[in-house]
């Protein structure tokens, strides 16, 4: 993917007179959008198999949004990625199916939304945000910065959740965002950056 | 227009490069190491 990367922006470089540098810019842009692009497709074509695409939906919006400000383990090659990405969340949407009647049956949404904020709120005021190998946090005020999104979020998703409270049908899918929540909480911690590959 | 559309491809990247330097991460399981210039 690499190198069909690099013949199409040397390509679309040599056309608009591009220096080695903004090359490099530009090709770094392709290769996240396409790493996003197949990862996403990868999550998704699996979850259509299972026929679980809105809780997985659910799963996957809450854990990337967070994600963009709370950093998180990272697989140390694109191919990993795709396999890692359908496989945990697929997984997850699976234990969001499972454990969504055992939840609501007990009716202890409110108490599990609860601990999931809770365990969001330590693994981000210890770990937030975290570093990947190849992203480095350069700087005190763009960690900090950083830190402050992460918690803002965490706000607005917490309210996000109260507010869809009454309405039965979303219930699913704010157990869905919960596991969603937890697993980028548990992106961060040290052991799950060992399991990846990470020292 | 090729060179209109290549130029909007190469604006939206450079966007996207841009974006994911402010973000702590992107939003899958693979960070590309960054390039010189967007370290400085």
């Amino acid at each position: 993917m690499n190198k069909i990367g690099s013949r199409i922006i040397g390509k679309v470089a040599e056309q608009h007179h591009l220096n080695c540098e903004d090359t490099e810019v530009v090709l770094f842009g392709f290769n996240l959008l396409m790493n996003s692009i197949l990862g996403l497709g990868a999550i998704f074509i699996v979850a259509y198999i299972l026929g679980i695409i809105p809780t997985v939906l659910a799963v996957t919006i809450t854990s990337v949004i967070f994600r963009a400000f709370t950093g998180g383990a990272h697989a140390n090659s694109p191919i990993k990625c795709i396999v890692f990405g359908a496989i945990i969340f697929n997984a997850l949407g699976i234990i969001a199916v499972r454990i969504s009647n055992i939840i609501l049956e007990t009716n202890s949404l409110g108490i599990f939304a609860i601990v999931i904020f809770g365990t969001a709120a330590i693994s981000f005021f210890i770990f937030a945000p975290a570093d990947t190998p190849g992203k480095p946090i350069a700087t005190k005020v763009q960690r900090n910065k950083l830190r402050l999104l992460s918690f803002i979020f965490l706000i607005i998703w917490g309210t996000f959740m109260v507010c869809f409270r009454g309405a039965t049908m979303y219930e699913h899918f704010v157990i869905a965002s919960c596991i969603g929540l937890f697993w980028q909480s548990v992106s961060l911690w040290p052991v799950t950056y060992i399991i990846f590959g990470h020292k | 227009m090729k060179k209109k559309l290549t130029g909007l491809l190469v604006t939206l990247l450079s966007l996207l490069a841009l974006t994911n330097v402010a973000a702590a991460s992107t939003i899958t399981f693979y960070q590309p190491e960054l390039p010189s210039k967007l370290k400085k």
